[in-house]
């Protein structure tokens, strides 16, 4: 919201700026947020520091409550919120993971360059426009049955696999082989299999996007040469989420910690911050309904990831595989998740909420797939569709510092409201077509002006942050050429 | 058992959209809480596409429970998105609602035809951030945010 903050904000360094405990009534922490100097102005006028805050209040926090350099007003947790809570003594809340569970990003590599796409990227972008069913509450080809949806909720990505989505070895280069144990489908209503059944491989609205993008530029040769990348070559970027599917389960969900909040007897500064213990039934519950949606999440990317292949067969003429379509990788950038952190020079079991913040794993960690275990897992940051993304690396600082996240995106720096009314008479299509030679295509013209580059921060500044921070360390820019919106 | 009907005067409902943290709310102000929990539930449906493209074809019924004011508001607002996003069903007006045990609504309008329809925008969820139900002697204000 945009009432000016009067929480005190001390900076810790260059990075950080720390909100100590006490500062509101409840809290057990510190907040902690990783910002610049020049961003911090920005911070504060938002409530974003309010919300740090008010997350320091939830039972069972361990360490900080804290928030990436992407950090801006969500509903209870701020996006960009990291917050870990001891698996005995605390708290699991929706709040803390969105309503788009298991929103994030896949990112493809190919064999192509920039100058064997350049002469036909109107035809690839307009191929991809009409396979990949985008726009609000749109279905898509394919209806799932009851059986089929839960199948999906158990099996995730690998029902995808194993109905011609995808390739054996797309698992491997996905966050949890995208698959969450913990799923239970007897947790998830009839409205949310109603929402879900035929959204599956749907890109959705609003920020969402998949974006064919070039290689810009290289600040790590040889990590780049381990993900197969050199300067000009072509990428797809896809980001996407759980659709209707995980918006219902995040609201079925909202009700029930209400409920089961007034029954503990938790005193919350923000009704959206509600929630259950992890191990109370109600707790319980919602990790088996969240986990199935994140299984959704991930099934959906990667049939979105199909339908990318699709496109580029039809347009280049040749098998997906001879093109060198290789996912590099597919991150979540919303979900709670059991993970294994020091505390205190001893490892504890903790429910890590990252809502709107990428996991950044070190070389070695147990959970980076073992395709890169030797070099830490990747961090993907899509930017706006003017300007570029990035691919990190997850650093061992980040494992210290912040349960192993860092940022997810550029971040908003304005309404959508003030956006349409900034791009008034503008034709934002044709600008960046003119101006930057970026081809996009969307379903609805308000989806462009909401979505114009200008209305989000620059993603190069959020990234640097990151960087500089330790959080995660740069390997590429991406930029990109073209792409299709809801 | 209260109860609003759709001949009640609707002009004495006003509704107010307004913009927050790039999301969407609406603030109305009505003789009483079921008359304004209507016309927030019209606006609702008008922030997604012109209600004039909405035919009113059949009937439908919903039934929520709240354990409060605030959560019954929460909980009816969300069953009317749902019938749009998850039945692909479209009311165009509230015709009556009634609050006993629970509050009953009858509403009004079509399936959703992708040939006449263009929904433009998505509606995650009616939240309770700063929600707020104040009643005055003679008056209801319901502040209520969406997640777009």
């Amino acid at each position: 919201m945009t009432t000016k903050s009067n929480i005190p904000l001390e900076p810790i360094d260059r990075w950080r700026v720390r909100i100590p405990k006490g500062a509101v009534a409840g809290m057990r922490t510190d907040g902690i947020i990783y910002t610049s100097p020049e961003f911090l102005a920005h911070v504060r006028t938002d409530n974003t520091p309010q919300q740090v805050a008010n997350v320091a209040t939830l039972p069972g926090i361990v360490g900080s409550s804290m928030a990436m350099p992407d950090i801006h007003w969500g509903y209870g947790f701020p996006i960009g919120g990291v917050a870990a809570f001891d698996i005995e003594e605390g708290i699991i809340s929706p709040g803390g993971v969105g309503y788009d569970i298991n929103c994030g990003v896949s990112l493809l590599r190919t064999d192509l360059s920039q100058s064997d796409v350049k002469p036909v990227l109107e035809k690839l972008i307009s191929t991809l426009f009409t396979k990949i069913p985008a726009g609000v509450g749109t279905g898509g080809p394919i209806r799932l049955k009851s059986k089929d949806i839960d199948n999906v909720m158990t099996r995730g990505a690998r029902w995808a696999v194993e109905h011609g989505y995808g390739w054996d070895i797309d698992l491997n280069h996905i966050e949890e082989n995208g698959c969450l144990k913990e799923a239970d489908p007897n947790q998830v209503s009839d409205k949310a299999r109603l929402r879900g059944k035929d959204q599956l491989g749907t890109l959705g609205s609003g920020n969402h996007f998949v974006e064919v993008q070039v290689v810009e530029d290289i600040f790590d040769e040889k990590l780049a040469g381990i993900f197969g990348l050199e300067r000009n070559q072509i990428c797809v970027m896809v980001h996407s989420g759980s659709r209707g599917f995980g918006y219902q389960v995040c609201d079925d969900f909202l009700g029930v910690m209400q409920r089961a909040a007034r029954e503990y007897g938790f005193e919350l500064p923000d009704r959206q911050l509600a929630c259950a213990p992890i191990q109370s039934k109600q707790g319980k519950a919602y990790v088996g309904a969240m986990s199935a949606a994140a299984n959704y999440g991930w099934t959906n990317r990667l049939v979105l990831v199909h339908w990318v292949r699709e496109a580029f067969r039809q347009v280049f003429d040749k098998e997906p595989m001879q093109l060198g379509l290789r996912l590099i990788y597919d991150i979540t950038h919303n979900i709670a998740r059991f993970e294994t952190h020091n505390v205190d020079g001893r490892p504890r079991k903790l429910c890590v909420h990252r809502k709107g913040a990428t996991r950044s794993l070190p070389a070695g960690h147990p959970k980076v797939p073992e395709v890169y275990r030797h070099i830490g897992a990747p961090v993907l940051i899509p930017g706006d569709m003017g300007r570029a993304s990035y691919l990190l690396i997850g650093t061992e600082k980040a494992a210290q510092e912040t349960f192993a996240s860092t940022c997810h995106g550029a971040g908003r720096l304005q309404s959508r409201h003030a956006a349409v009314r900034a791009t008034k008479g503008r034709h934002i299509a044709e600008e960046l077509r003119s101006e930057k030679g970026i081809i996009v295509y969307a379903r609805g013209r308000r989806t462009l002006a909401e979505e114009y580059p200008e209305a989000y921060k620059n993603v190069e500044d959020v990234v640097e942050i990151a960087h500089q921070a330790g959080l995660s360390r740069k390997v590429a820019k991406l930029r990109p050429l073209g792409g299709i919106k809801g | 058992m209260k109860t609003h009907n759709s001949s009640s005067p609707k002009s004495k409902v006003t509704v107010e959209e307004y913009e927050a943290s790039g999301d969407l709310g609406f603030r109305a102000k009505g003789p009483d809480l079921l008359s304004v929990a209507a016309a927030v539930a019209q606006s609702l449906v008008a922030a997604l596409l012109p209600l004039d493209t909405i035919r009113e074809r059949e009937t439908r019924s919903l039934e929520v429970s709240g354990e409060d004011e605030e959560e019954l508001m929460i909980n009816f607002l969300n069953e009317v998105l749902f019938l749009v996003f998850g039945h692909r069903w479209l009311p165009r007006r509230v015709e009556s609602l009634t609050w006993d045990k629970k509050l009953k609504a009858l509403l009004i309008g079509e399936p959703l035809d992708s040939k006449r329809h263009q929904i433009e925008r998505e509606i995650k969820a009616v939240t309770y951030h700063n929600l707020s139900i104040i009643h005055t002697r003679d008056s209801v204000t319901i502040d209520i945010l969406c997640d777009l």
